[in-house]
C-alpha cells in the first residue's frame, strides 16, 4: 500500500472548491441560524401560549430528528408540494434550520441564566423589554454564548458533510466524486479529514483567542 | 397527502429499521464505553507518547465529520490494511470510535466532579475504605455520569442515521428503500422522522428527570 | 414620551379640593396559584408621606410594594398612583414606573455597566435626555449619596453599602415622585447599614414620598409618619411610630415586636 500524493495534487482544484463551499455554507447558515434562534428563544420565553408552544415544538422536532433524515425530508418531500429547489438551497435551508434550533436553546439558556432581579430592575426604571434585552440581558450573556456557539459552529461544519448525500458540491461530495474517478480513497479521505480537522481547530483556536482577549471585558466588568 | 393505509402496511418494516437503529447505537455505545475506559487509562499513563496519542485521537474525532470517519473506515481502511469490513461492522466500529472520545470526557468529568470534602468527611467518620467506595463515592459517581451518558446515547442514535450512507438498513435507509419502491417520499420520511422523534424525545424527557432529581432524593 | 400627567384622571372634573393620593390602594387581593398572598389591602399614601412596612417573613411585604410598580400583577381591587389607576395597558404601566423609583434588597445594579452608566441608561433611553445632561444629573445624585468618586467603577468593585447607595442614586436619576424600598439593608453587614440608612433619612427629609419595607426600627422611629404591620397577607395594624412601638394594639404585633426588639 502506498500513499500517492500526486492524486491530491492533480485534484487540488475540486478539493479547494469543495472546501470553499463548505466554509461558505457554514458561514451563511450560522448567522441566519443565530438570528432565527434569538427570535425562537424570545418566542419561547415571552411569546404567550401559542407562540411559545410553536417555538418549543419546532426546537424539539429539529433537535430530536437526525440531521440526515431532515435533509432527506426536505430534499424529497418539498418537490411533492411543488417546491423544486436546488440541492444547494435545500442544504442552506436545512443547515440554517438545524442551527436555529440549537442556537435557540443556547440563547434561551443564556437569558435564563441572568438573575430575574436584573430584568426587574430594568422594569422598575421604566425601561421596555426591548431595551432590557439589548442593554441589560444580552451584554451579560456574551461570555456564556461565545463558547457554546463555538461548539455550534464546529457542529455545523461537521454536519455540513451530510449535505453530500443530496449532491451539494461541498468538500465531502467533491472527495467522493474524485474517488469515483481515481479510485484512491486513502489519499482523498485523508486529505479531506485533515482539511475538516484544520478548519474546526482554526475555529476553536480563534474563539479561544477571542475569549482570552475579551475575558477582561466580559468578566472584569462584572466583578472587578 | 398522507396515506394512512400505506403507513400501516409498511409499519413493520419501519419498526425493524428502528430496531436496527437502536441495535447499532447500543452496540456502538457499549464498545465506545470500553474504548473510552482504555483512553482514560492511556491519558493517565506515564508515557508521554500514550498521552499524545489520546490527545490527537480525541481532537481528530471531535474535529472531523462522522460521515468522513465512516467513509474512511469503510472505504479507506481495506485499502490500507487489506481487511474488508461489512457495512454493519464498519458502521458499528465508526460509532464506537466516535463516541469513545466523547464518553471518555464524560467519564473523566464525572470522576473529578466529586469534591475532595466527600473523601475527607468519610475519613473523618472513620468509615472503612470499601464502604466509602460503595456507599459514598459510587452513588455520586453514578448520579454524575448517567445524565451525560444518556445524552451521549441520544446523540449516537441520531448519528446512526449516517450509517445509511454505507447501506446499513437502519431506519433512514428503510425510509429510502420504501420511497424507491412506492414513490411516496412524504409518507416514508415523515414516518421515519416521527419514529426518531418518539424515541429520542421520550428518552430525553426521561433523562431530564434524572438530571433534576435532587441530590438528597431517596433512591 | 408619555407622562403620567397626560392620562385623563377619574376625578379630573372634580373640585380639586382633595389632591390625588400619591398611592391609593383599595380592596387589593393577590393570589399565587391557590396561595392567597395579599388579603383585602387598603392603603392611602399622601404626597410626602413616609411609610415603613414590617412583618414576619412571607407576610406579603414584598408582594405589596411590587404590586405598586406592577412587578407583580394584582388580581382584585385597584391601585392608583398619582390618581391614575394601574391597568394592563403597557403605556400606563410604563408611565407609572417612571414616577416610581425602586431599591432592591440585593441592589440589582447592572454588573456590565459602570455606576455612571447604570445611572444614565434609563434617563437617556426613557426620557431621551442627552448624555452630557444625563451624566451631569447622575453625578449630582452620586454626590448626594456621597459616592461621587465611584462613578467610573463597576458594581463589582464597590462595597455592598456603596452599591446600595449607587442603586438609590440610579433610581433618583429618573426624578421619581415615589420611592419604594424592599429591605434595602438586609443584605448588608451591620457596620455598613448606617451609611445606607443615612442616605434614606436625607431623602426623607427632602420630602420624598417613601414606602420602605424594613426591620430597622430606629429608622422607623426617626422618619416614619406611619408604621404598617403585615401578617399572612393582611395589614394587621397601622399606627404612628410612637404609638406603634409604645402601645401596639394587636397581639400579633406585640409578639413580632418582642421578637425583633430585644
Ligand atoms: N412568585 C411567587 N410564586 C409563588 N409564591 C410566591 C411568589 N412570590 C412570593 N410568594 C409567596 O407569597 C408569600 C409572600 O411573599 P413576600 O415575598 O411578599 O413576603 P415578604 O413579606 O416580603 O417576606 P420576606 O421578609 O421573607 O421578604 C410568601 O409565602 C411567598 O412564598
Ligand atoms: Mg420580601
Amino acid at each position: 500500500m502506498q500513499f500517492d500524493v500526486a492524486v491530491i495534487l492533480d485534484n487540488w482544484q475540486p478539493l479547494a472548491d469543495g472546501f470553499a463551499r463548505t466554509i461558505g455554507i457554514c458561514t451563511v447558515s450560522l448567522p441566519i441560524g443565530f438570528i432565527l434562534g434569538v427570535a425562537l428563544a424570545l418566542l419561547r420565553l415571552h411569546g404567550g401560549l401559542v407562540f411559545a408552544t410553536f417555538a418549543a415544538a419546532y426546537v424539539e422536532l429539529l433537535r430530536n430528528i437526525p440531521f440526515l433524515t431532515q435533509v432527506f425530508l426536505l430534499y424529497f418531500v418539498l418537490p411533492e408540494f411543488g417546491l423544486r429547489l436546488s440541492p444547494l438551497v435545500v442544504g442552506f435551508i436545512a443547515l440554517s434550520a438545524y442551527a436555529s434550533a440549537y442556537a435557540a436553546e443556547i440563547v434561551r439558556g443564556a437569558i435564563l441564566s441572568v438573575p430575574a432581579g436584573q430584568t426587574e430592575a430594568g422594569y422598575a426604571l421604566g425601561l421596555g423589554y426591548a431595551t432590557i434585552l439589548r442593554r441589560i440581558l444580552l451584554p451579560q450573556v456574551l461570555g456564556y454564548i461565545l463558547p457554546t456557539s463555538t461548539n455550534l459552529a464546529i457542529g455545523l461544519i461537521k454536519e455540513s458533510a451530510v449535505l453530500s448525500v443530496i449532491t451539494v458540491p461541498e468538500l465531502t461530495y467533491e472527495a467522493q466524486d474524485i474517488i469515483g474517478r481515481t479510485f484512491s480513497p486513502v489519499e482523498i479521505f485523508t486529505i479531506i479529514a485533515l482539511l475538516y480537522w484544520g478548519l474546526t481547530a482554526l475555529v476553536s483556536t480563534l474563539t479561544k483567542w477571542l475569549e482570552i482577549h475579551l475575558q477582561p471585558y466580559l468578566t472584569a466588568r462584572r466583578t472587578g | 397527502m398522507f396515506d394512512m393505509s400505506f403507513f400501516l402496511t409498511l409499519l413493520p418494516r419501519f419498526i425493524w429499521g428502528a430496531a436496527v437503529t437502536l441495535g447499532v447505537s447500543l452496540a456502538g455505545f457499549t464498545l465506545g464505553t470500553v474504548i473510552a475506559l482504555g483512553l482514560l487509562l492511556l491519558a493517565r499513563s506515564r508515557i508521554a507518547l500514550a498521552r499524545w496519542i489520546v490527545a490527537i485521537y480525541t481532537s481528530f474525532i471531535r474535529g472531523t465529520p462522522l460521515l468522513v470517519q465512516i467513509l474512511v473506515i469503510y472505504y479507506a481502511l481495506p485499502g490500507l490494511t487489506g481487511i474488508e469490513l461489512s457495512p454493519l461492522v464498519a458502521g458499528v466500529l465508526s460509532l464506537s470510535f466516535n463516541s469513545a472520545a466523547f464518553i471518555a470526557e464524560n467519564l473523566r468529568a464525572g470522576l473529578f466532579s466529586i469534591p475532595s470534602g466527600q473523601f475527607e468527611a468519610a475519613s473523618a467518620l472513620a468509615l472503612p475504605r470499601h464502604i466509602v467506595a460503595l456507599k459514598v463515592i459510587l452513588p455520586q459517581l453514578v448520579r454524575n455520569i448517567i445524565p451525560p451518558m444518556a445524552s451521549e446515547f441520544t446523540i449516537l442514535v441520531k448519528a446512526s442515521a449516517i450509517l445509511s450512507v454505507i447501506s446499513v438498513v437502519e431506519l433512514t435507509r428503510t425510509a429510502q428503500h420504501v420511497m424507491m419502491e412506492t414513490f411516496r417520499p412524504t409518507e416514508a420520511f415523515c414516518t421515519a422522522a416521527l419514529i426518531y422523534f418518539l424515541i429520542l424525545f421520550t428518552f430525553s424527557v426521561f433523562t431530564k428527570r434524572l438530571e433534576h432529581k435532587p441530590s438528597g432524593a431517596p433512591r | 414620551m408619555t407622562n403620567l400627567d397626560e392620562f385623563p384622571r377619574e376625578d379630573e372634573a372634580g373640585t380639586g379640593i382633595k389632591p390625588p393620593a400619591a398611592v391609593e390602594i383599595i380592596g387589593l387581593n393577590k393570589w399565587y396559584g391557590a396561595y392567597h398572598a395579599l388579603h383585602d389591602i387598603d392603603l392611602r399614601v399622601v404626597t410626602g408621606e413616609r411609610i415603613v412596612i414590617c412583618g414576619p417573613s412571607g407576610s406579603g411585604k414584598s408582594t405589596l410594594i411590587r404590586c405598586i410598580n406592577r412587578l407583580e400583577r394584582h388580581d382584585q381591587g385597584s391601585i392608583s398612583v398619582g390618581g391614575l389607576e394601574l391597568t394592563d395597558d403597557p403605556k400606563r404601566v410604563q408611565a407609572t414606573r417612571r414616577e416610581i423609583g425602586m431599591v432592591f434588597q440585593n441592589f440589582n445594579l447592572f454588573p456590565h455597566m459602570t455606576i455612571l452608566e447604570n445611572c444614565v441608561v434609563a434617563p437617556m433611553s426613557v426620557k431621551k435626555i442627552a448624555r452630557a445632561q444625563a451624566e451631569e444629573l447622575a453625578r449630582s445624585f452620586l454626590a448626594r449619596v456621597r459616592i461621587p468618586e465611584q462613578a467610573k467603577k463597576y458594581p463589582g468593585q464597590l462595597s455592598g453599602g456603596q452599591q446600595q447607595r449607587a442603586a438609590i442614586a440610579r433610581a433618583l436619576c429618573m426624578s421619581p415622585r415615589i420611592m419604594l424600598f424592599d429591605e434595602p439593608t438586609s443584605a448588608l453587614d451591620p457596620e455598613i447599614i448606617k451609611e445606607v440608612l443615612d442616605t434614606m433619612i436625607a431623602l426623607a427629609n427632602d420630602g420624598m414620598t417613601m414606602l420602605c419595607v424594613t426591620h430597622e426600627m430606629g429608622f422607623a422611629r426617626q422618619i416614619a409618619d406611619r408604621v404598617i404591620f403585615m401578617d399572612h397577607g393582611r395589614i394587621v395594624e397601622t399606627a404612628a411610630p410612637a404609638n406603634f412601638f409604645a402601645n401596639p394594639q394587636q397581639v400579633r404585633t406585640r409578639q413580632f415586636l418582642n421578637q425583633i426588639l430585644r
